[in-house]
């Protein structure tokens, strides 16, 4: 079975930290050869990521015979560098036409550049890239956060329980972190090139720790705008009811008026038939429920 | 002259402990006269008479089984049959074989002297894949020697092998096991060119739901009953196990109490999420829901001709079956959804790409008259969905690919995250 490679989520911190290079067969498919891998510090093998973030800066770079886009994407750990060339058309040309700043997700490979058996520049090739909404990028934030703090709790009780020499016990932690790709091997030597310990394993959750409570203000923000534009509705379908519900037509020009755009209208509209508090008696007309 | 060779050939007699020595001596004089080499004279001898050590095995593993096997079990049904070959008449004997961890469909080809009843070791059998269904074959090098009868040996009557919903699986051949029927409906199907009833429904427990196909008619048996099977044979339908009720198989109703109610997934709505990896273990899924980003988008995508006999896709009006067809035009999105554990292909028809587009086939087919309307199709459906979180349902399978999933249904996430965030602000302050 030849199955597509996973896209991972990380930091950029994270990802920008990665400098172990090992030759590692990511699949199990028999004959493939092995190739040359970056794992990141918290023992990620990564090569196709998954990234959602702010689209901060973007950068035409002119060569002879290619005609490059650099782009800068943040998350609230740090920086990824993005590129795309003439093998790909259609992220290039979406990184030259979008909108800076705005919330984008990027599906590429990991680039890298080695000298003297060192990773020096790590970017990522877009495959793909679109814009997102905020939401996308706040659950990106959370899945990442998940996927992390799961690795840090493997290494850490890899560390902390002295197991690197008890193969038994190793591989049993290995299924329940779904990390069973990786060899015993490997890990021992993650740990001793990173010198991960408890320190370190600290420094890399108080990052996830500082991501969520950045993402955490702009939910709060968000979610306490929406229970204000929901009670202005709700005053208003009431407000304008005059026994036989009101028209989604003078509904809509009253709450432009008042400076609601259309999308959250309909967005709030769709949230309280879906919610039961409100119901349409006739196509159109809309009535709270008493 | 084949004293320097006696600890060969005591070596052949050992292992084909079955066979006289003399013959192996014979056998063995008259290799070594041609000058063949002594390994291969030990493998072309006991490649003749066949290895006695095959491995014993019970039949519930039997599918796993590369090379050949041997195993007991009690014959519980048996019928020849004759069969032409090369104007030759061969009886082969076919029929069904249980042990205590299973039970399995065989095919002699070899004289099987033997009543439905007996006990019988078989050695030096094979398994073959045959209409779906694995198969014991017993060919020319198999052997089938009678047991004594040994009451405690699992018969017919009192074995039963109840199977939890989830483990259910396309080797099963038989299962037994116990559900609430979730859903029902009667069709009319054609076999052989006549037309027959049959019931078409779900059924449910707590580890997942199967559909399945009655042949016979229920009694009192409706939405919501629980019930109690028993032989009921598993077919192979679109790479999911489907549980079929024949005239072999017991139907008990049962009279379920609360717990076993609330354990089962009856309701449509609560949602219970599998990750993408453990899709890719299993060999199919009847109707999961998943969770992930849309990665990409395949080819194949958007407006496609359908062939109008056959529902194919065709290409350029001609079909692969039936050549040059008038073609119906039909809409799909096939995609790839990633949650960061793995990744399967879905598959979106008509009905599901124009929702999650928000564009009808009319639009896009006024779209096909502008001069790039590729370029701008796959702009539209990759600006609509790449990157977006997603939930899916639909059934699982497994292919050379990976996972695939046909989607019955499909919407965007909108989650409440604050109660996330704080979940994991919280652990994280623990930690601290």
């Amino acid at each position: 079975m030849i199955e597509r490679e996973i896209a991972h989520r990380l930091f950029a911190k994270e990802f920008n930290n990665s400098i172990y290079l090992k030759a590692y067969h990511l699949n199990e498919f028999k004959g493939s050869k092995a190739s040359k891998l970056l794992f990141s510090p918290t023992g990620l093998p990564i090569n196709r990521v998954f990234i959602v973030g702010v689209i901060t800066e973007i950068q035409n770079i002119l060569s002879k015979n290619n005609n490059l886009w650099k782009a800068r994407v943040s998350d609230p750990t740090g920086t990824f560098i993005i590129y795309a060339g003439k093998y790909q058309p259609d992220a290039a040309f979406f990184i030259s036409t979008v909108d800076v700043p705005s919330y984008v997700a990027v599906v590429g490979k990991v680039r890298f550049y080695e000298s003297k058996d060192r990773v020096n520049i790590i970017s990522i090739r877009a495959e793909e890239i679109n814009n997102v909404d905020s939401f996308t990028r706040n659950s990106w934030v959370i899945d990442a956060a998940i996927s992390t703090l799961q690795r840090l709790k493997f290494l850490d009780n890899t560390i902390n329980n002295n197991a690197i020499n008890n193969e038994e016990n190793m591989s049993d932690m290995l299924k329940l972190q779904d990390l069973n790709s990786l060899s015993l091997e490997v890990i021992n030597e993650l740990i001793s090139f990173y010198g991960i310990n408890t320190n370190y394993i600290k420094e890399y959750q108080q990052d996830v720790y500082k991501a969520l409570l950045a993402i955490k203000e702009n939910i709060d923000s968000q979610f306490t705008q929406k229970n204000i534009n929901i009670n202005q509705i709700q005053e208003l379908l009431i407000t304008l009811d005059q026994g036989k519900g009101v028209s989604y037509n003078s509904l809509m020009s009253i709450a432009q008026n008042k400076s609601i755009p259309k999308e959250i209208v309909n967005e709030i509209l769709h949230y309280l038939l879906e919610s039961g508090e409100c119901y349409q008696p006739r196509n159109g007309i809309l009535k709270l429920v008493q | 002259m084949y004293q320097n060779y006696s600890l060969h050939i005591e070596e052949l007699i050992n292992k084909l402990q079955h066979i006289d020595p003399d013959i192996i001596r014979q056998e063995f004089e008259t290799l070594l006269k041609f000058k063949v080499p002594i390994e291969e004279i030990k493998s072309v001898i006991s490649g003749k008479f066949g290895s006695n050590n095959s491995p014993i095995v019970k039949i519930k593993d039997i599918s796993n089984q590369s090379s050949i096997f041997s195993f007991v079990g009690r014959i519980v049904y048996l019928k020849s049959k004759k069969l032409h070959i090369k104007n030759k008449i061969v009886n082969i004997y076919k029929g069904k074989i249980i042990d205590e961890t299973g039970i399995a469909f065989f095919t002699s080809w070899i004289a099987f002297p033997f009543n439905s009843g007996d006990i019988v070791m078989i050695t030096n059998a094979y398994i073959k894949e045959w209409n779906n269904l694995q198969e014991i074959y017993l060919g020319q090098k198999s052997t089938a020697i009678s047991l004594p009868e040994n009451l405690s040996f699992p018969n017919e009557n009192n074995i039963i092998y109840p199977k939890k919903m989830a483990e259910i699986i396309s080797n099963d051949t038989y299962v037994s096991s116990q559900g609430i029927i979730t859903e029902l409906y009667h069709t009319e199907v054609q076999v052989k060119g006549d037309y027959t009833n049959v019931i078409q429904g779900v059924i449910s427990d707590e580890t997942g739901k199967l559909p399945f196909t009655s042949w016979i008619p229920f009694n009192n048996i409706d939405i919501g009953t629980a019930i109690n099977f028993e032989n009921a044979q598993i077919k192979i339908f679109r790479g999911l196990p489907t549980i079929n009720f024949t005239l072999d198989t017991i139907i008990s109703v049962f009279e379920p109490d609360n717990s076993y109610i609330s354990n089962v997934n009856l309701s449509n709505d609560s949602i219970n999420i599998f990750s993408l990896s453990s899709l890719s273990q299993r060999e199919g899924a009847f109707d999961i829901v998943v969770r992930g980003n849309i990665v990409s988008i395949r080819s194949g995508s958007g407006l496609i001709d359908r062939c109008s006999v056959c529902n194919r896709v065709i290409k350029k009006g001609n079909c692969r079956a039936h050549g040059s067809v008038e073609s119906i035009e039909d809409m799909r999105i096939k995609a790839i959804l990633d949650d960061g554990t793995g990744t399967a292909h879905i598959i979106l028809n008509r009905d599901l790409s124009e929702k999650i587009l928000n564009l009808s086939i009319h639009d896009i087919q006024i779209m096909k008259e502008s001069e790039n309307y590729g370029d701008i199709l796959s702009d539209v459906i990759k600006k609509q969905l790449i990157g977006f979180y997603f939930y899916v349902r639909g059934n699982s399978s497994l292919n050379q690919f990976g996972a695939n999933i046909i989607v019955s249904d499909i919407w965007e996430i909108k989650d409440e995250l604050l109660l996330q965030v704080d979940e994991l602000l919280c652990k994280l302050e623990e930690l601290k």
